[in-house]
């Protein structure tokens, strides 16, 4: 059975911020909730980095396990979903998370924040495949529809790696294998001097 | 002395009715309403695998993402 993962190669990330824009363009986002976010490091100085993140699906989720209500579950694919019927808007699964990937569409107290809303690997929710209610409570069911998530799909410098996580970890093997790894990659030298080392 | 004239209605009445109509209207509107449900996909259903890992879309992303850097 595959596993669906994100990976980011950061050594191709350029900050455009596209797999953000697409992904709440394609799920209908609502205002002030991102669930991807590109974040950069040392920014405007040699060595910057920025990766990409979201929810990463993690095999066993935090989010899940302190969960009061169990609202959470994993899918046959490794993707993590949640019922936002069953959710409280508690907001644990914030604070266990270490990637930050719960949001809430208003800024309260305990129980008063909303339901929560993240990352579905484009995957939808628990209602009906492709239904009016899925879209508007989870966004879009790519995944059902033999899609990978628009995020990875848009991104412009195949930066962003969505699917089946062999494969992708096998891409990226291949990738690392031909131009080395941060320091060791072809034109770094040129871009940050030999000083840098990352 | 004059006596105050009695109120059709007494406050301990008054409050007693009122506490039985809200009763008869709970008991009235109780088979009306409908048991709160989550979620139309049972556990088996909401957990299947979607994955189609020989859609044309997922092996053209996997193919350009393979392209030499």
């Amino acid at each position: 059975m595959a596993r669906m993962k994100f990976l980011c190669d950061a050594d191709r990330c350029i900050e455009c911020n596209a797999c953000v824009t697409a992904c709440k363009n394609e799920n209908d986002v609502p205002w002030g909730i991102n669930r991807r976010r590109v974040v950069t490091i040392n920014d405007g100085k040699p060595g910057e980095r920025s990766v990409s993140m979201a929810c990463m699906h993690c095999t066993d989720a935090p989010c899940a396990s302190v969960c009061p209500v169990d609202c959470f579950y994993t899918t046959a694919d490794a993707v993590v979903l949640h019922s936002k019927d069953l959710c409280i808007g508690c907001g644990y699964c914030f604070y266990a998370c270490p990637f930050g990937a719960p949001q809430y569409p208003k800024v309260g107290n305990f129980g008063s924040r909303g339901k929560m809303d993240k990352c579905t690997f484009c995957a939808g929710g628990p209602e009906a495949d492709g239904s009016k209610e899925e879209y508007e409570k989870y966004g879009a069911n790519r995944l059902a529809e033999g899609k990978l998530p628009l995020c990875a799909e848009m991104c412009s410098t195949k930066s962003l790696l969505a699917g089946d996580g062999d494969v992708i970890a096998q891409i990226y093997k291949e990738r690392v294998s031909k131009r080395g790894y941060g320091s060791g990659a072809w034109g770094w030298q040129t871009a940050y001097r030999e000083a840098i080392a990352t | 002395m004059k006596s105050e004239p009695k109120t059709k209605l007494g406050r301990r009445d008054f409050l007693r009715a009122l506490g039985a109509g809200a009763g008869v209207a709970v008991a009235t509107a109780a088979p009306i309403a409908t048991p709160a449900a989550a979620d139309t996909e049972n556990n088996d259903e909401k957990r299947k695998a979607r994955y189609k890992a020989d859609s044309a879309s997922v092996q053209t992303f996997y193919r350009v993402n393979r392209f030499p850097s």
